[in-house]
């Protein structure tokens, strides 16, 4: 496959129906559009296949208009439909923040940085459960003389609760970064 | 007549596509086909640029979408069938008042100072 084209090679079956070898061409060109959009799997198949039946339909428009060559049909199909790149970024900016967030988070073809995000929700969940009733307990003592055992076990358990708020946070951002880095 | 593309059409076609869908629920080359033809066949859109507006006004409830089951007549993948809601009814109706408004003032300055 040439470099510069996205499109791939028809194989030999579609070879021998030139008008066949066209229409999977066509269908290539939608996959190299859909591939770069960052939604759910399912909406992705869902644009796949609302693009490659409004492609086949102006194919199949142009092809009444010239029957006999079907790569200039291929080829006025392509300039109706636009650039394939610029539709990619027009159909990216059109999904709403929420999908995008949920793609983020939830898309099955990158577990890694998922699990990441996940524990550290957790770690955070579990360091804050710790971390807020100490500093509570330590401001209601605030009001009444105390020192000594209770002040060094508080303080002790504020100490371990940052930490593990800190670890969930460290993960959280790590998830995070790998999945921006992944999906751009 | 002047052909009028894409970059003169942005910020228009949101309102362009709500207006074709008031004929009633069409596919994506039908509305294509609508606005071509209240357009007296100046509008020239490349056509995959509809989807991202007709995606835009989905998210925003201004229209609604179906699976089109009916393959009669034809074969290949399913076309998806979008019609207007009461939101996209009431949103085509600010947009014509915003529209008529936008065209009295630019229409008064490009007619030139008297």
């Amino acid at each position: 496959m040439n470099q510069d084209n996205p499109i791939p090679p028809a194989d030999d079956d579609e070879v021998r129906d030139p008008i066949e070898a066209v229409r999977a061409e066509l269908r290539g060109y939608v996959d190299h559009i859909v591939s770069k959009i960052r939604v759910p799997r399912r909406r992705r198949s869902a644009i796949r296949e609302e693009l490659t039946a409004h492609l086949m339909e102006i194919f199949a428009h142009e092809l009444a208009r010239a029957p006999a060559d079907a790569r200039a049909a291929f080829e006025a199909a392509l300039r109706r439909f636009g650039d394939g790149d610029a539709l990619s970024n027009e159909i990216q900016a059109s999904v709403p923040a929420l999908e995008q967030m949920l793609f983020l988070l939830f898309n099955r073809e990158r577990r890694m940085w998922r699990l990441m995000i996940g524990v550290g929700f957790v770690v955070i969940l579990l360091g804050t459960s710790i971390l807020l009733p100490a500093l509570g307990k330590i401001r209601q003592l605030g009001d009444v003389n105390f020192h000594g055992q209770p002040v060094m076990t508080l303080a002790l358990g504020v100490m371990i609760a940052t930490a593990i708020v800190m670890v969930g946070v460290h993960l959280l951002g790590w998830g995070i970064a790998r999945a921006v880095r992944k999906t751009t | 007549m002047t052909d009028i593309v894409g970059d003169k059409l942005r910020g228009h076609l949101q309102d362009l596509v709500l207006a074709a869908l008031e004929g009633g629920e069409a596919h994506g080359l039908e509305i294509l086909r609508r606005l071509e033809a209240a357009g007296d066949g100046s509008l020239r859109l490349k056509e995959g640029s509809l989807y991202p507006t007709l995606y835009r006004l989905e998210a925003s409830g201004m229209v609604k979408a179906q699976w089109d089951e009916q393959t009669k007549g034809r074969r290949g993948p399913r076309r998806r069938m979008y019609r207007l809601t009461a939101k996209g009814a009431a949103a085509l109706a600010r947009g014509r008042i915003e529209w008529r408004e936008f065209a009295r003032i630019i229409g008064g300055i490009m007619k030139g100072a008297t």
